[in-house]
């Protein structure tokens, strides 16, 4: 059996797709992009239904399980997700245009350091999972446009992004109060001061663990200090964040499309990019608790676009 | 340790099988940040099935009473609060005596619902029901409620046959600063709560007390006085490690009685009542979370003996009633007798000792589009009352065994299925589960297909009841001892059983800031525990026909309706939450052996029930609210037919700054604002207009 549906998958997602393109493209020497996911899970497939719906000509589709080793060697290759990037990464081949998507940045960047140490220009790029820590600061900014002070915390997966994060603050105008702590430390301890001196505070994404176990006594203390909380998801706007930018699988999988049909008209690669496409979600219930004005998140969405026209 | 992502790299590396060319990864998600972090569940509501869940996904409907609900509602009592829950029927049994039920069929000891307090369980095995002014509990200190429409054994045992409260403390760590309020108002009412809550070292505390003090009703002089105090504590000693520790006492007393009558005496019943529980909770991966949690509650309810002359007078007129004269003398030995056959009589039955212990230990999980929970609990029972329990003390022990499972098995569909198990020292076992598919078309809204079927195992006191009197010989009349069989225990008692179908749908409209909750349900309760008469041989019972009561499996009724629910912040300042419930209860013969077929004269269930409540804040530092109640006709166990009735409350509370850090507010409450006065679960338990002031000192 398990070799017959072996034989199925590989007829109806590699022959009669790659057949179909040969029939139905007049210019069939343009070699059908690769898409690898990291597994089946639900946001990975929601990526990969974005890319199949924007993506002019739409890729094959794989997952890492089923990776031959000739796939390594397509003309252009979209990952998605970090344990996809890591794969397509550590067998790299020169001559391929590699997009990892939906991915951390801070974990790009680490990987490509890792597994492509030596290449000079190798074609690789990228579409972030995370937003640019200066949309979240200006996120932070119009929903508080008076704070002065901004609070955050940096975990052991987040501390290289402390530089970005002070460069933000002072192109937003806004003092960094920033306090380190590891699963060992005492949160309450090293959150109280700095959420007692802020005006706001914004949540960096580290491990998950590490999110999970924060999330609580973050929004705990920021009630105790009345002090709003900008969060990375709608999770934690729904928890309790009053409000947060996100992209969705769907976002990241359209811009990714997007991308790929400019790599088939023979567009350049683009360089590695954070989402283009994002929502801000808002929770009235924080908002009112905490007597803030807070225009609807499409009103803050299109504040923030201008102000990213404006770079 | 190897986190799971490291694991599943090495494992897909070994299974690859891609040749040379396809080597191991080389690096691993331990050392890097995953996507996964971005879509971390950040925790929500879980009294539905104990994982962290958005309402949109629970398997149940789920009403919240938040905060700001339970401020502009007025409620002086948490059964009150219900009211503002469709399908729940809330009443005074008396002044100071509450209760709640939902979808009605309820006596004045509401039985079939688990009330919790941060998910320790205070329902009470002597009782089978929640004492709710010994609860060592001030509405000042809850953060929410959240309330499980519909049987939620799965998750929380047999008690939530019908549904499960869950009353949310404020977290410690969450506030700073605190309270003094002051009420006075109708029944001469005199309160006094506090609360403080602050940091000390690595722990977060909150300590509150209060005294409670009023004259109760008119007629029956039935008053309230109570002092209670409260500890809750949480200590994190680090990220993933929290420990919580609450403690609580809470004693006074109150006057408890039957207003089926006018002339019905209410008597003094002390209250003693203490708890302790600890819980524990480690998260110990990107997914899983252990929580250990323990408890004791005790109560101790004194009602007064009556004194040996009210025995001897009582016994007298009970004999000269049935024609037998008896000298001073006589009765004087008669009394003798009688008081050392029997236990000591007392002027009511709320009078016992119970004590209960229960430990937990649960794991929750989520492995891609799976996510679960388990667990195993153990709890130990125990009770005394020279009343209620004459054939001696009572204990059980329960073994209990759950699992909760979702699974989104496609992006915009979810099964969710709960079961759980649990065994009883008394030899009865209880198997429950739950499934519902639900459909979440966007992210707004989602329908629910939900089927069920839960069992309760008896409340210790269902099964042990025991009361008899016995009555000395009376040379020439009788023969030997007389014997009143009131109420036996059956030792055959099995679990009652609810049958529900259900769907549900729930939206959000986050532009109109506005929540809708429908539900259509039907529930075929069989196995019903109520009370039976079983027939006595002439001559060895007192009662005319001889018999005795005992509780059985006898009873079964169905229940169809729907049930809404519809909230809306229309401005920041203004908001309005409608529920509706519609219960259409078909009662089965209510066979009730030698006493007779039961002649109802309503529905067991009020029909129609119905409530609103509108917020206003004209201006920053006044809130104004109205509270309008409906409940239709409905015929209590115990309390009889009782009309139809509408109640409006109102409320207006002013805040002033005091201080940089502190603000005094007055409220001015009205119940029952326009009339007229209404009777609530007994005839001359009557509601009339009722005003409370409250002051109240807040600082940070």
């Amino acid at each position: 059996m398990q070799g017959l549906d072996r034989i199925t998958r590989l007829i109806t997602r590699r022959l009669l797709p790659g057949l179909l393109g040969c029939l139905l493209s007049s210019s069939a020497t343009a070699e059908q992009a690769l898409l690898v996911l990291s597994d089946f899970s639900p946001s990975y497939n929601q990526v990969r239904d974005a890319v199949l719906e924007t993506a002019q000509q739409p890729p094959l589709v794989t997952t890492l399980d089923q990776l031959t080793p000739a796939d390594s060697q397509r003309a252009t290759i979209l990952a998605v997700g970090s344990r996809a990037c890591e794969q397509m990464l550590n067998h790299y081949h020169p001559d391929t245009r590699l997009i990892c998507s939906f991915l951390p940045s801070s974990t790009f960047a680490q990987l490509k350091q890792k597994l492509l140490p030596e290449q000079a220009q190798p074609q690789v790029s990228a579409i972030f999972i995370d937003q640019p820590l200066l949309r979240q600061i200006r996120l932070a900014r119009l929903v508080k446009p008076n704070a002065r002070i901004l609070g955050s915390a940096l975990g052991s997966n987040s501390r290289l992004l402390r530089d970005e994060l002070e460069a933000g603050s002072r192109k937003a105008g806004l003092e960094l109060q920033l306090a380190y702590l590891t699963t060992q430390d005492n949160p309450v301890e090293q959150l109280t001061p700095v959420i007692r001196n802020s005006d706001l505070f914004l949540v960096i994404p580290d491990s998950s663990v590490f999110n999970r176990a924060i999330s609580k006594w973050l929004l705990y203390l920021s009630l105790r200090h009345q002090v709003p909380v900008i969060g990375f998801s709608e999770n934690y706007t729904n928890a309790g964040a009053a409000a947060s930018v996100h992209s969705s699988a769907t976002q990241i999988g359209q811009q990714a499309g997007e991308w790929l049909s400019r790599l088939q008209a023979g567009g350049p690669l683009p360089p590695p990019s954070y989402p283009a496409y994002f929502d801000i979600s808002i929770n009235p219930v924080a908002a009112r608790t905490l007597k803030l004005k807070l225009a609807s998140g499409e009103a803050l969405e299109q504040a923030l676009l201008r102000l990213e026209a404006e770079d | 340790m190897i986190s799971r992502g490291a694991r599943r790299s090495l494992y897909l590396a070994t299974l690859l099988g891609l040749g040379p060319s396809i080597s191991p990864a080389q690096a691993s998600e331990a050392l890097y940040l995953s996507e996964e972090a971005f879509l971390t569940d950040i925790p929500e509501i879980t009294s539905a099935t104990r994982l962290s869940q958005r309402l949109t996904e629970s398997p149940a409907s789920i009403s919240i009473i938040t905060r700001d609900m339970i401020s502009a509602s007025g409620a002086r009592n948490i059964p009150d609060l219900l009211r503002l829950v469709p399908g729940f029927q809330s009443f005074h049994v008396s002044a100071n005596k509450f209760a709640t039920t939902y979808h009605g069929a309820s006596d004045n000891f509401p039985r079939r619902q688990e009330v919790m307090v941060d998910g320790r369980s205070v329902y009470l095995p002597l009782l089978s029901t929640v004492d709710w002014t010994s609860l060592g509990l001030n509405l000042q200190d809850i953060e929410r409620v959240e309330v499980v429409r519909g049987s939620n054994v799965p998750t929380q045992g047999s008690n939530a046959f019908m549904g499960s409260i869950n009353i949310i403390t404020r977290e410690p760590a969450a506030e700073q600063g605190g309270y003094f309020s002051a009420t006075a108002g109708s029944m001469d009412t005199r309160d006094l709560h506090f609360g403080h809550s602050d940091s000390l070292g690595l722990w977060s505390y909150r300590l509150s007390g209060g005294h409670e003090q009023n004259d109760g009703s008119d007629r029956f002089g039935d008053r309230l006085k109570r002092n209670y105090l409260s500890f809750s504590g949480s200590y994190t000693p680090t990220l993933t490690d929290t420990l919580w520790i609450q403690a609580g006492v809470d004693r006074g007393h109150t006057y408890v009685g039957q207003a089926d009558r006018a002339d019905t005496l209410y008597h003094r019943r002390e209250h003693d009542s203490n708890y302790q529980s600890i819980k524990y909770q480690n998260i110990y991966s990107d997914t899983g979370t252990l929580q250990l949690t323990a408890y004791h509650n005790y109560l101790n309810l004194e009602v007064p003996r009556l004194s040996y002359a009210d025995v001897f007078n009582l016994l007298g007129s009970q004999l000269a009633d049935n024609g037998i004269a008896m000298n001073n003398e006589e009765l004087t030995a008669y009394t003798g007798q009688f008081l050392q056959m029997n236990h000591w009589p007392l002027w009511d039955r709320e009078h016992g000792t119970t004590h209960s212990y229960d430990i937990e230990l649960q794991v929750s999980e989520a492995l891609d589009r799976l996510r679960w929970v388990t667990g195993l609990g153990y709890r130990y029972d125990s009770a005394a009352s020279d009343i209620l329990l004459q054939d001696g003390d009572v204990s059980e022990e329960r073994w209990r065994a759950f699992a909760n499972v979702d699974w989104a098995f496609m992006p915009a569909w979810s099964v969710n299925t709960g079961a759980m198990f649990e065994h009883s020292s008394d030899d009865a076992d209880a198997f429950s589960f739950r499934h519902a598919l639900i459909h979440r078309p966007d992210d707004v809204s989602s329908l629910r297909l939900g089927y069920s079927i839960s069992e309760r195992l008896p409340s210790l006191l269902e099964k042990n009841t025991s009361r008899t009197l016995i009555y000395p010989t009376i040379p020439g009349v009788t023969d030997g001892p007389l014997y009143d069989y009131d109420y036996g225990a059956n030792a055959e008692l099995d679990a009652e059983r609810v049958k529900t179908h259900e769907i549900g749908y729930f939206r959000t409209f986050p532009h109109l800031d506005a929540n809708l909750d429908l539900r259509l349900f039907k529930e075929r309760v069989s196995s019903g525990i109520s009370g039976y008469y079983q027939p006595l041989p002439v001559g060895t019972d007192t009662d005319d026909p001889p018999r005795v009561g005992i509780s059985a499996n006898n009873y079964s009724w169905t229940n169809r309706g729907a049930e809404v629910q519809l909230q809306q912040h229309i401005t920041d300042t203004f908001s309005y939450l409608f529920n509706y419930a519609y219960i259409n209860t078909r009662t089965a013969t209510w066979d009730r052996g030698a006493k007779g077929i039961k002649p109802f004269k309503d529905s067991i269930t009020p029909e129609h029930t119905a409530s609103l409540m509108l917020s206003w804040r004209p201006v920053h530092d006044l809130n104004l609210s109205l509270m309008h109640y409906y409940m239709d006709s409905v015929d209590w166990f115990e309390g009889d037919l009782r009309d139809d009735y509408q109640r409006t409350d109102l409320r207006a509370a002013r805040r002033w700054a005091v201080g940089p850090d502190s603000e005094l507010e007055a409220a001015l409450t009205v119940q029952n604002a326009f009339g007229p006065t209404y009777a609530e679960f007994y005839e001359y338990n009557l509601f009339d207009r009722r005003v409370w002031l409250q002051l109240q000192l807040r600082y940070h």
